[in-house]
């Protein structure tokens, strides 16, 4: 449920029919609104759910609300047997505020056409009691507001294609904006003002892997967007593939080679039935390795000095990435414009190991520089730039009274 | 707490009841009222004018001169006042409710009733259809203007709505499988949502 943060009458809801002329529309959902009042009257904002079957008025839901909730809301037309079009039949509203934990439902009989389906969030209509005055009301800034297609018996969920969109318009100014579907096609995100929002996650943006090789080990980390953190789920995996479902790194030895084809999947850790749908994924395993190989890194890159004193230090840890089954020793070297600047605590290490670049600088550098490692196992060699930031200046004033002061300001 | 897009007159000085926007205007508040909120200027987009005949039951008809098509909606009898009636002079049994459902090029946000007491808006809030400005009820005989009033748009665009921003399908059945709901034996249809605030 969404917050309003203007002035403006708006709701939030799911619906059967409303489409066209003379339609029928039963409805259920929020209504947010926020007025300004009149000389300090009627101001606030105001939060409740609702069912409406047009033409009657809307019943208040007289359960609470409040912005920020998260809400299930469905009508359902059947209830043991099928309903026709324009015929009486049994409706179902239902409301489940998953934040404060109620349930609230009723049935009732209704006709309706049953010819549309529909998401909607609008602005309301408002006839003020001497009729003097009505139509729509100002869409207040609602910020946004998610819907996600929720299963709930069988497994039937909407399928949203970009054509279903709505936009909502007055003259040549859009005043809310539905994104795009998302991953699973079943649910979106719309937005106050005239800016699309970007679909709702998650999203899996892994669509290439690289290559993996018979007998090497082989290691790859698939990436979402979208959520904080993810649940990967893999759908016809190589038997010489694991795939961690925390962390998303596909990792195996191959044993035969030739392409596979397999689907992954995201979900939003923290609520499970927000997926991604099944990224599909193909993975060439090459029977004849390229020679072993290996890349260094420094961690962090870059690395930012710290004031001790009058002088400046910090330090960047040194590893080497195997690739193609590598597993030699590689010898390390430094380059630097000033050899005083830094040095290494290691000259040697395998995959696994790690080193240490140390820098130290007295005085403190005023400019960036670049460090130069280089690394040599046979005939192989390959380097790696590590970029020096100096420290950030500190601002000594905002330390007053007793509040210990850095080194830099006493 | 309804926002009412209404001004009073304080001396030459309307201003919005709900505070969005003052308006300095020397013309009536009502004027002043219809701009409270806007973006852009707004002008009458549409007029319609209706005759209530008292001696005539609200029931189903068939569309003809001067006598839109009315539809039996649940309970109600429904007359739709759309784009192809602005200008016309249209006749309404007592009773009908009489919807306003004009498409959002037409820019309609508002209306008024000339003279009041024919026609009786629905009070309150209301979430209409698409594109529905007002639902009125042919209450007592005579004869009204409605003017509408609205911001047109510089061109027509598919997949826009005066009133509703979100998600629609169409045709149905949009919800259909086998099973349903408490052993029923198909022809469920339903839908749901999560709203997620933030």
């Amino acid at each position: 449920m969404p917050t309003v943060v203007s002035d403006g009458s708006s709701c939030t809801w799911v619906g059967i029919d409303g489409q066209g002329a003379n339609t029928p529309l039963i409805q259920t959902g929020t209504e947010q609104d926020d007025s300004g009042g009149f000389l300090g009257i009627g101001e606030g904002t105001s939060y409740y759910a609702w069912y409406e079957m047009l033409p009657a008025d809307q019943v208040t839901i007289p359960k609470p609300v409040s912005p920020g909730d998260e809400i299930i809301a469905f009508v359902l037309a059947g209830g043991d047997k099928p309903p026709v079009p324009n015929q009486p039949a049994t409706f179902w509203i239902y409301m489940n505020n998953v934040t404060k934990n109620w349930y609230w439902t009723k049935s009732f009989t209704y006709r309706s056409r049953l010819n549309s389906a529909e998401w909607i969030m609008e602005r309301t209509t408002t006839c003020p009691i001497d009729n003097w005055f009505c139509g729509y009301a100002t869409l207040p800034n609602f910020g946004t507001v998610t819907f996600d297609g929720e299963d709930y018996t069988n497994g039937l969920n909407p399928v949203f294609f970009p054509a279903d969109e709505v936009f909502m318009t007055e003259g040549n100014t859009t005043l809310a904006s539905p994104s795009g579907p998302d991953a699973d096609l079943d649910g979106f995100t719309v937005a106050y003002g005239a800016t699309q929002p970007g679909p709702p996650g998650p999203f899996v943006v892994t669509t290439t892997l690289p290559e993996a090789y018979v007998g090497i080990p082989y290691s790859a980390s698939l990436q979402a967007t979208g959520e904080l953190s993810y649940q990967w789920t893999g759908y016809g995996l190589p038997a010489w593939i694991t795939l961690n479902p925390t962390t998303g790194v596909l990792s195996g030895t191959p044993t035969t080679g030739g392409a596979v084809v397999f689907g992954v999947e995201a979900a939003n850790a923290a609520e499970t039935d927000e997926t991604s749908g099944l990224q599909e994924l193909e993975l060439t395993v090459g029977t004849n390795p390229p020679p072993p190989n290996f890349t260094i890194t420094m961690t962090p890159d870059p690395v930012e000095l710290l004031k001790t004193g009058p002088s400046c230090r910090n330090s960047s840890t040194v590893s080497i990435v195997p690739a193609y089954g590598f597993s030699g020793v590689v010898q390390l070297s430094l380059s630097t414009t000033n050899t005083s600047f830094a040095h290494l605590t290691s000259t040697a290490i395998t995959p696994g190991e790690t080193g240490k670049v140390v820098i130290m600088s007295n005085p403190c550098p005023v400019v960036k520089s670049a460090l130069t490692v280089t690394g040599t196992s046979g005939a192989l060699t390959h380097t790696a730039i590590l970029q020096v930031v100096p420290p950030v200046p500190v601002n000594c004033d905002v330390f007053v009274g007793d509040a210990p002061k850095p080194l830099l300001c006493r | 707490m309804k926002t009412l897009q209404k001004a009073l007159i304080l001396g030459l000085v309307c201003l919005c009841v709900d505070g969005a926007k003052a308006q300095t205007s020397t013309n009536t508040c009502a004027t002043a009222a219809r701009n409270c909120t806007s973006a852009t200027a707004k002008s009458e987009v549409a007029t319609f004018t209706v005759t209530v005949n008292p001696n005539e039951k609200a029931a189903t008809r068939e569309a003809s001169a001067g006598r839109p098509k009315i539809e039996r909606v649940n309970d109600s009898y429904m007359m739709a006042l759309e784009k192809e009636h602005s200008g016309t002079s249209v006749e309404a049994p007592t009773g009908t409710l009489i919807e306003l459902n004009l498409p959002p090029e037409m820019g309609a946000t508002d209306f008024e009733l000339s003279p009041p007491g024919i026609l009786v808006p629905r009070t309150g809030i209301h979430h209409m259809p698409r594109d529905v400005v007002g639902i009125l009820t042919a209450t007592n005989e005579g004869t009204v203007t409605i003017h509408v009033f609205g911001a047109r748009s510089a061109a027509k665009y598919a997949g826009t709505s005066g009133n509703w921003s979100g998600y629609v399908e169409n045709g149905g059945p949009f919800f259909f499988g086998n099973g349903g709901m408490d052993g029923a034996d198909g022809g469920e249809r339903r839908q749901f949502l999560y709203v997620g605030g933030d």
